[in-house]
């Protein structure tokens, strides 16, 4: 059918509005995701949790449509379902059960036959680094093994897409790299799609290529993660050579100084729109000065996301 | 090369039916359940009438018909008569009556009151409502497991013990002949008596995270009914105030099934199969109110 085709989406959502009794956590969401690692990105409470609980039906959403690799949310639900896999935010285990036992009854759950579900079992637990505590009970896990037996689970039934909630939460920082990592290769060589929900920018920045933001249920901008962290020359990285600290001051009365790396003589600078970078050759000659470098810097992700909250109907579209 | 490059394999197979995803998450409460070594010990005191039933089948056909093979025990046959007299359809449906059931309430609450409880606390309703199967298959992998789980403290044991009555019994005693005409029936009884105490009790733990109270709860009103049965029935002398109770419900109808007398007295068919519809359209009427894989937070 050409609803699954390789082209559609990973998800598209039109007028998405999700209510908690008379909460609502999500505002008419407009977005459509392409196929690879996308990031939904924003604080704690901004709905990011209640739109992938939603996609997946676990919340009947108050308005709107959905799509997931081209089938319809609400009427293809169990469809969507096996073709995901899921990573939820919060714990989840099964009293009793190892952690291998778990992601056998997730892979029988997903349709696997019982052979191939233990077979593989053993197989994600290994991938995840669970090989030697498979055998435990899970809820003698520490808060980083669950997220691997969770991500263990999400990965059994070889899904297409991947939804993960908050991946990288309990992991010290060698698992969260290697999570990251392995997540990163999911998409790359093994050409799976993914969705990271996550406060945790730099996690989001690692692996995503598209991003979309959410504030307080609204979405406030959307987009390519290189395009969204194009600085447009406005951010300048600045290395003088003479008089720094004279320097600093002239920067600062003109308000142009944004940041002053540690290294000696290195300025962090802004110039609006109206502004061109003669200004800064100037005023570091009024200080005996000379310029080394004056070199346009590119926005992280954090400061797209600020910037986007400030003004958020500049990126919602 | 990472580790992972070599680890991950595809998937290209075809996917199960939902009924083999019903039976997963049975096979997985079953296995769980018996795993654990403290619901063994209660298993095996749980079984005691069918332990007690296998004693009588030997003592009967071996100890008293096998004198000849035995040294220094002597007993009447009238002993071989009266143990002929457990053997009925009644001794199979409900051997020892008011132990079995003692035991059967104890035993559904420890197998089945906390069954949906149990994930609700673990946050495994995520678990099972996001992958590809529908919330009523949740529902009846849950019930079919509870169901496997009483069948074989009432069913499976029995027919064990039927099986070795069969292996020993004399020619002349008429065993075989006997309980082989009823055994089909009792067997289709007690499944259905187990399949309603299963529904019911997966029923009423979808309303709670707390196992304990869940299972307070279904044996505190077993109990209850139970007594408060027996009281209206003594006080107005009238059988039908046997359906107060869901246990004498079912026990009633599983006794229409196999043939057997209803016990502890007379009461009418027709009122045990109202108050049964009732009990059980309440039950799944409640499982869907109380059946919600995310906690509403306003």
């Amino acid at each position: 059918m050409s609803f699954t085709a390789e082209s559609s989406p990973a998800v598209a959502l039109t007028d998405y509005t999700v209510r908690y009794g008379s909460h609502v956590a999500v505002h008419s969401a407009t977005f459509s995701m392409p196929r690879g690692a996308c990031g939904l990105l924003g604080k704690n409470g901004a709905g990011k949790s209640s739109i992938l609980k939603a996609v997946l039906g676990l919340i009947r959403p108050a308005g709107g449509t959905g799509s997931v690799l081209g089938l319809e949310v609400r009427s293809q639900g169990a469809e969507v379902r096996d073709r995901i896999g899921y990573m939820p935010e919060k714990e989840t285990s099964l009293p009793g059960l190892s952690g291998l036992d778990m992601v056998i009854l997730a892979g029988g759950l997903s349709g696997l036959p019982a052979a191939v579900a233990k077979q593989r079992a053993h197989e994600v637990l290994w991938l995840v680094g669970l090989e030697e505590s498979r055998y435990r009970k899970v809820e003698g896990y520490s808060l980083g093994m669950k997220q691997r037996v969770k991500l263990a689970t999400a990965l059994v039934h070889d899904p297409e897409l991947l939804f993960l909630d908050e991946p990288t939460n309990g992991l010290d920082p060698k698992g969260r790299q290697e999570i990251l990592e392995l997540l990163g290769d999911l998409v790359q060589k093994k050409g799976k799609s993914l969705i990271l929900s996550s406060h945790i920018l730099p996690d989001v920045e690692e692996i995503c290529d598209h991003v979309v933001l959410l504030d307080e249920g609204r979405v406030i901008g959307q987009g390519p993660l290189a395009e969204l962290t194009k600085e447009a020359g406005r951010y300048y990285t600045l290395r003088v050579q003479g008089d720094t600290v004279a320097c600093h001051a002239a920067l600062d009365a003109a308000g142009l100084l944004r940041e002053v790396p540690e290294q000696a003589g290195t300025f962090r600078v802004y110039l609006a729109a109206d502004q061109q970078p003669d200004v800064v050759f100037h005023l570091v000659q009024q200080c005996a000065s000379q310029v080394r470098l004056l070199e346009p810097q590119r926005r992280t992700l954090s400061e797209a996301f600020l910037d986007a909250v400030a003004h958020p109907e500049a990126g919602a579209s | 090369m990472a580790i992972h490059d070599v680890g991950f394999r595809g998937y290209e197979g075809a996917r199960t039916s939902a009924l083999a995803r019903i039976t997963a998450i049975a096979k997985s409460d079953v296995s769980r359940t018996f795993r654990s070594w403290k619901f063994m010990l209660f298993y095996l005191v749980s079984i005691a009438p069918a332990l007690f039933a296998l004693a009588m089948l030997y003592l009967k056909f071996i100890i008293i018909e096998g004198q000849g093979n035995t040294t220094g025990i002597r007993l009447p046959r009238s002993a071989g008569n009266a143990i002929d007299r457990l053997f009925t359809v009644e001794g199979f449906l409900d051997f020892g009556q008011g132990a079995t059931t003692l035991l059967t309430i104890l035993f559904s609450a420890v197998v089945g009151a906390g069954i949906l409880s149990r994930d609700r606390k673990a946050g495994a309703l995520e678990l099972y409502f996001t992958r590809g199967i529908r919330p009523w298959q949740y529902v009846a992998g849950k019930w079919l497991g509870v169901w496997f789980l009483l069948l074989c403290q009432v069913l499976f044991p029995f027919i064990i013990v039927w099986l070795f009555g069969i292996s020993v019994a004399s020619e002349e005693s008429g065993f075989v002949e006997r309980t082989s005409k009823f055994m089909p029936y009792v067997a289709l009884a007690q499944m259905f008596m187990c399949g309603t105490l299963a529904f019911w009790l997966v029923a009423l733990s979808a309303s709670t995270e707390s196992s304990r109270f869940a299972l307070l709860r279904w044996t505190g009103g077993l109990f209850l009914l139970q007594t408060v049965s027996s009281v209206l029935w003594r006080q107005f002398q009238q059988p039908n105030w046997l359906a107060v109770s869901p246990f004498r419900v079912v026990r009633r109808i599983a006794a229409e099934i196999s043939g057997a007398a209803p016990y502890p007295s007379n009461f009418d068919f027709e009122p045990a199969m109202w108050v049964w519809v009732v009990l059980t359209v309440t039950s799944a009427l409640w499982l869907r109110l109380h059946l919600r894989p995310i906690e509403v937070v306003a």
